[in-house]
């Protein structure tokens, strides 16, 4: 889990990168209402400076937000490329060449003829499939990163349903997007929706 | 996130065989107590809840009885604990007189089984098990007088089971809300009540974190850690378990999972305005972003004259004024906690109790 100093807008509100105006503006009147000078539920917990640290990021966080301009400039500032664009050298493992595609060069990498995929519309299993092609073995990523390798194998065959809690999730995808080159952040915003989905389909 | 909390059902109600029962207790209840038994006799039995919170007064007894009685109005065999060893009032609340068999009894011996001490309330599939009074002693039952009540209380045959805490924050009251499925918080719109439901949750995970940790050293910073000032600047479980994970790796990432298995529920009680139930939402916020852990908001409870008209005849509210303003939160605070739903925060624009 980020500390609060280091989350983004999006975090600080607890919205989605998808949220709308209405979630924007009901986000940060609770934002300034749960931190605000005469809160009952923050002041035994955060010091006056952190407070006013906290609030001036709410302010900061509402002013790019909700103006469309500075939310796009934003977005593309922190969420920055949606498809990897060329292929990543493995961290430590040679590249899986894969059986050319008929009629392309044998010389050209066959990572080129892939489908690029959107971060948008990907999923846990798609997660697997850059992995793959990038020739990462999943025990690698969970010797890096620390994470057990159950949730991982959960994460790439979309069993959303057994992962722990958005709050650590967050930070789990985020250091697994991280180390296969992907935008780290909107890939744990995607992730999340769709542990967010599951969750609410299986309710219903 | 805002506006998708709803809608989880993590695994079915009161009828699941024990042997497989609570594949993930909610609240990192103890599942090894009392497994064998269960398995051998391959009872069913349904889901334990926990009301604490800390302060007294916050109405930990108003919610347990009436949350008891919205689910046995529903059909469902409840049966309400008075877990409040040394100050046991819930059946006061319930209109009945001290029962003559309680739990004051089965700690000392004079009955045997845990089923001897349940008594009628009047209310249709709603039973109580009265809790030690006046007996000073009962207030802190030995360790193995406390093993073999939690043993018991797990192996009863109930669809829901209720175990009214008493107020603070003692290993007793600690191990009862960790037995639980779900762990109730019952929080006042004030800031002593408050202080005390944070002060109870950290001293929820710090019990729970000292009983997996085996090296002394581990249990040394976990208890140093409850000092606001300790020494290694330790001010959230989150830090605690940087700091253990930095000395132990296994055992800090143990406790990181006993982290996800603990999901309290907050219920705000004595709302009176708009700003009293936005302080549920703002409460479960600062919760995630200081302590690093979920905490659900699972309904309020607004400050009524029916509830103290109802306390005075010694009457249980729902049943006096079921179509009362607080009824109708008792009723929505049950039905989230039996379908593991939470309020999202576009309720407040929809509810609202009348300034």
């Amino acid at each position: 889990m980020k500390p609060i100093r280091e989350q983004n807008f999006y975090e600080i509100f607890e919205i989605p990168t998808t949220a709308t105006r209405e979630q924007i503006e009901q986000a940060y009147a609770l934002a300034k209402k749960t931190y605000g000078d005469q809160s009952l539920a923050t002041y035994s917990l955060f010091d006056s400076e952190e407070r006013k640290e906290i609030i001036r990021k709410i302010h900061l966080a509402y002013e790019t937000l909700s103006d469309e301009k500075r939310r796009r400039a934003y977005d593309q500032d922190l969420l920055g490329q949606v498809v990897p664009q060329k292929p990543v050298q493995p961290v430590s493992e040679p590249l899986k060449v894969e059986a050319p595609v008929s009629g392309s060069s044998p010389q050209k990498p066959a990572v080129q003829a892939f489908e690029p995929i959107n971060i948008d519309s990907m999923t846990g299993a798609d997660l697997r499939l850059i992995r793959e092609r990038r020739g990462i073995p999943l025990q690698e990523i969970a010797s890096k990163t620390r994470i057990n390798i159950t949730y991982l194998e959960f994460l790439e065959k979309n069993q959303f349903r057994s992962l722990p809690p958005a709050v650590y999730l967050r930070s789990y995808v985020h250091q697994y997007a991280r180390l296969l080159g992907l935008d780290a952040n909107r890939v744990a915003d995607r992730i999340l929706i769709l542990v967010d989905q599951a969750k609410r389909s299986e309710s219903e | 996130m805002i506006g998708k909390y709803g809608g989880r059902m993590d695994y079915k109600i009161g009828c699941s065989p024990l042997g497989s029962r609570n594949p993930r207790t909610e609240n990192g209840g103890s599942s090894k107590l009392g497994m064998q038994q269960r398995n051998s006799a391959n009872l069913t039995r349904g889901e334990i809840w926990a009301v604490g919170g800390g302060k007294g007064g916050t109405g930990k007894s108003f919610l347990a009885a009436n949350v008891g009685i919205a689910l046995s109005n529903q059909g469902k065999r409840v049966l309400l604990i008075d877990a409040d060893l040394g100050c046991a009032n819930l059946h006061t609340c319930l209109g009945i007189d001290y029962p003559e068999a309680t739990l004051s009894d089965l700690l000392t011996g004079r009955i045997k089984r845990i089923e001897q001490a349940i008594v009628p309330t009047g209310i249709r599939h709603l039973s109580l098990i009265s809790g030690a009074q006046d007996i000073l002693e009962m207030a802190n039952p030995k360790h193995a007088q406390k093993m073999r009540l939690l043993r018991q209380i797990q192996e009863l045959d109930m669809e829901y089971i209720i175990l009214d805490l008493g107020a603070g924050t003692s290993f007793n009251i600690l191990d009862f809300f960790l037995i639980a499925d779900q762990g109730i918080l019952a929080v006042l719109p004030e800031p002593t009540s408050i202080e005390n439901v944070y002060r109870f949750i950290k001293s929820v995970f710090y019990r729970k974190f000292r009983k997996i940790a085996r090296e002394d050293s581990v249990k040394e910073i976990i208890a140093k850690a409850m000092d606001q000032k300790n020494e290694f600047g330790i001010k959230t479980p989150y830090d605690l378990i940087e700091q253990v994970a930095r000395m132990d790796e296994a055992v800090g990432e143990q406790l990181k999972k006993e982290m996800y298995g603990l999901r309290p529920k907050l219920v705000v009680n004595q709302v009176r305005s708009r700003d009293d139930i936005t302080l549920g939402f703002s409460m479960r916020s600062s919760c995630t972003k200081y302590f690093g852990i979920t905490v659900e908001y699972v309904g309020y409870v607004e400050y009524d004259d029916h509830v103290w008209q109802a306390t005075k005849r010694r009457r249980p509210m729902l049943t006096e004024y079921p179509m009362s303003n607080s009824a109708r939160g008792i009723q929505k605070v049950a039905a989230n906690l039996v379908k593991r739903e939470q309020l999202t925060i576009d309720y407040l624009l929809d509810t609202a109790p009348r300034r």
